[in-house]
């Protein structure tokens, strides 16, 4: 039985371009970065390389790119560095969507401890709270979990006519929504890259020209003092690899919606065949979301024991984030939304990519289906 | 053109059996180790298994105290972070100890001798004052000076206060050991023993205060959040591993290899000295050349194939003095011509002998270029 990965929302397969693009830095250029001699100015090169391509899919200036090790870093370096850089501020309200990551969400300890005020709010209506109070608005550009996609271009542009800053969390729309920094209004954006067919242990901050940072991690003074610790060349390589080889494959999104969209049909269709109650989609009608994501409600049955099931029938799905996979709390993300805790705990998320095959989506929902099955009537 | 890389205390080759162990997670077994499913699971048992073996390399008993971070950095940071009160740091730790206990405003800097041993009088009486932290690296990065952290610890214990050392630079190169020892936090980096950039790990005791400092998706016991590095750490447990095994008989052959370096640059380049302790790490060699640009040497030897450093790696370029050439008091006349040569388990007698061969040459080129006049 061939397995059927479908946690893409969880982390993406490494893309082979871009292991090949590692390597070298993994056997013979291993320099450091900063040191003098050729070897290590070739993997400034390639760091510098990296950046320019980065910079480039979003356009940007390079310079405006900080490589860090991990999203989660990026949105703390974001939202906690621009406070420590403006603690005299007068303004202290600080805004935080109500399904942003945890890697957000859960900075408003330190939020208040730095003498900011942390609200958390509606994302879907947090253009209504922006004022002159506030100092910082986070929400992101599509959520993790439902892959609903929220609309940064108005709340940028609100922010900006409040004198705000705005921070989008943009990891996982990457790679399949475009963002165009010279109009997004957008003044720090972050990235991972294990999200976009690059590797884990790396991912970048976004730093408008201008913008007020303080370093979280202080030391050797890399990445403009930014970010100190010695270059993850070879995950920063690999990152730049994987977005050109992304960026190269023009029918990416189209391919992963079709994919998805036929999953859903199947999935719907053969459990109403199996007289199994229909799985209910958790965004309603007419909510944008990312053509990779499936987020149902699977009435009756526990989530967990649709993972255990699934996972015996070869699917790998998720429930929430991959990061809270093992917690017991229901999804923040969907008591936000205003689903009931048994309800959230009805919920699983299939996550589809650009190297999920045609066959995958029926043989996919048939699995599923049959976990379903399984998990409400145990006997049959 | 042959090569030779004497710069291992900056960075170290990835040894080809710990990119072995790499490949599969960097290829078919790609999951998030969070996730809940068959190839997450494989990705958790090969983390867990890494930090078993990183909390043997480092003679711990609790693998659950071992923190999986981004490097040494991250890992210093955070020790350094989690304290609100007063901290006492040797005057040459590494910048990523050094630069956030001045920045708190709340760290005395503990001075060292002119070999860079810890100034014992001087400790004593700084430990007078209350103090939360003390930090103390066991090997430094630029002159190989080895501290005596049992005694270090030891007082700072005494004192009240709680021990952390930077041991990233004593990683195989001696014997490493944590449990029954004063020590309460140690902090390594993978690519300074074979392993990847981009990893690294914080080993706390249990019982002892840690501030959460990356925050988000509660990874590592809710300590460190971030998805695992899985490659990184499956490759920071192989290099463990690889390290255990060396032994003696390999540092016993990077101390030959350093000795010989010395007593051959002592013999033919005149006005040289050798900054550090006569009996420092086995695999560090940091030279002053007087009245000589250290960096118009090191691109000569570049030209030939030779990477060496001027100080550490991360200032390079920089323009700022070194600080542990500052602290050890080295006159101004020789600041400017240090070189720092650097071993590892890897290094060849045929790079040994080359370096030998090219050195004298290199330093001859480049006074004779600035009309050399020795004092």
């Amino acid at each position: 039985m061939e397995r059927i990965y479908l946690d893409y929302a969880a982390t993406t397969p490494l893309e082979p371009a871009a292991i090949e693009a590692m390597l070298p830095f993994l056997r013979t250029s291993f320099h450091n970065p900063s040191s003098l001699y050729e070897g290590a100015r070739e993997a400034r090169r390639a760091v510098d390389a990296a950046r320019d391509r980065i910079a480039g899919v979003l356009s940007c200036h390079p310079a405006e790119l900080i490589f860090t090790s991990s999203g989660t870093e990026s949105a703390n370096l974001a939202v906690i560095g621009s406070l420590i850089a403006a603690r005299d501020s007068g303004r202290k309200k600080v805004l935080l969507g109500a399904t942003e990551h945890h890697a957000v969400l859960n900075l408003t300890e330190w939020i208040s401890r730095l003498g900011f005020e942390p609200r958390i709010c509606d994302p879907r209506r947090i253009v209504e709270e922006i004022d002159e109070q506030a100092f910082l608005a986070s929400v992101m550009h599509a959520n993790n979990e439902t892959g609903e996609i929220y609309d940064f271009a108005r709340i940028g542009s609100m922010c900006r006519h409040h004198g705000v800053l705005y921070h989008c969390d943009a990891v996982q729309s990457f790679g399949i929504l475009p963002i165009d920094l010279t109009t997004a209004p957008i003044d720090l954006l972050t990235l991972s890259g294990h999200k976009c067919y690059g590797p884990k242990g790396v991912g970048v901050l976004y730093v408008r020209a201008g913008v007020r940072l303080a370093p979280l991690i202080t030391g050797g003074g890399q990445e403009r003092e930014l970010r100190s610790g010695t270059e993850n060349v070879a995950a920063i390589v690999g990152l730049g690899a994987a977005i050109e080889s992304t960026y190269r494959d023009a029918s990416r999104a189209s391919r992963i919606q079709a994919a998805r969209d036929e999953f859903e049909k199947r999935l719907f269709g053969g459990c109403g065949e199996e007289g199994l109650p229909r799985p209910i989609p958790t965004l309603g009608e007419g909510v944008a979301r990312l053509p990779q994501h499936c987020h149902v409600r699977f009435p009756g049955a526990d989530a967990q024991s649709m993972l255990i099931n699934l996972d015996s029938f070869g699917v790998d799905a998720g429930s929430g984030a991959a990061c809270s996979s093992g917690s017991v709390e229901p999804s923040h993300v969907l008591t936000a939304m205003g689903f009931s805790a048994s309800e959230a705990k009805e919920c699983l998320r299939f996550t589809f990519g650009k190297d999920t095959s045609p066959e995958a989506p029926v043989e996919a929902a048939k699995r599923v289906v049959r976990a379903y099955s399984a998990v409400l009537c145990p006997r049959k | 053109m042959q090569v030779a890389y004497f710069d291992n205390a900056a960075s170290t080759k990835v040894d080809p059996e710990v990119l072995d162990a790499m490949m599969p997670f960097l290829t078919e077994c790609y999951a998030n180790p969070s996730a809940l499913h068959s190839m997450a699971f494989r990705a958790k048992a090969a983390i867990e298994e890494a930090r078993r073996t990183l909390a043997e390399l480092i003679g711990a008993d609790d693998p659950a105290e071992i923190i999986f971070t981004s490097g040494a950095t991250e890992a210093n940071d955070t020790v350094l972070n989690t304290f609100g009160g007063r901290m006492l740091v040797s005057d040459i730790e590494h910048p990523s100890v050094r630069n956030p206990a001045l920045e708190s405003g709340r760290a005395d800097l503990i001075p060292v001798d002119q070999q860079g041993t810890l100034d014992f009088e001087a400790y004593e009486r700084l430990l007078e004052s209350p103090t939360e932290l003390v930090s103390v690296m066991s090997v430094n990065n630029e002159i190989g000076a080895v501290q005596d952290i049992d005694k270090i610890g030891e007082m700072a214990h005494r004192a009240g206060a709680l021990f952390h050392s930077d041991i990233t630079q004593g990683v195989g190169k001696h014997k490493l050991e944590v449990q029954n020892r004063p020590t309460d936090y140690a902090t390594l980096s993978g690519h300074k023993f074979h392993a990847p950039k981009g990893i690294g790990m914080l080993w706390v005791r249990n019982g002892c205060p840690l501030k959460r400092f990356m925050v988000g998706g509660l990874q590592e016991g809710g300590r460190r959040s971030g998805t695992l590095n899985v490659a990184g750490i499956v490759g920071l447990g192989a290099a463990a591993k690889i390290a255990m095994r060396q032994g003696a008989v390999e540092i016993e052959k990077m101390a030959r290899q350093r000795q010989r370096i010395i007593d051959a640059i002592v013999a033919t380049v005149p006005d040289v000295r050798v900054n550090g302790q006569p009996d420092g790490a086995p695999h560090i060699i940091n030279l002053s050349l007087y009245r000589t640009e250290g960096e118009a040497v090191i691109i000569n030897l570049d030209s030939h194939g030779i990477c060496c450093t001027a100080g550490a790696a991360c200032a390079s370029g920089s323009g700022l003095g070194s600080h542990v050439l500052n602290a050890i008091g080295l006159p101004q006349e020789w600041l400017k011509g240090s070189v720092r040569i650097s071993l590892s388990r890897l290094t060849t007698d045929a790079e040994v002998d080359y370096l030998i061969q090219e050195f004298p040459r290199a330093v001859s080129e480049v006074r004779g270029l600035a009309g050399y006049a020795a004092g």
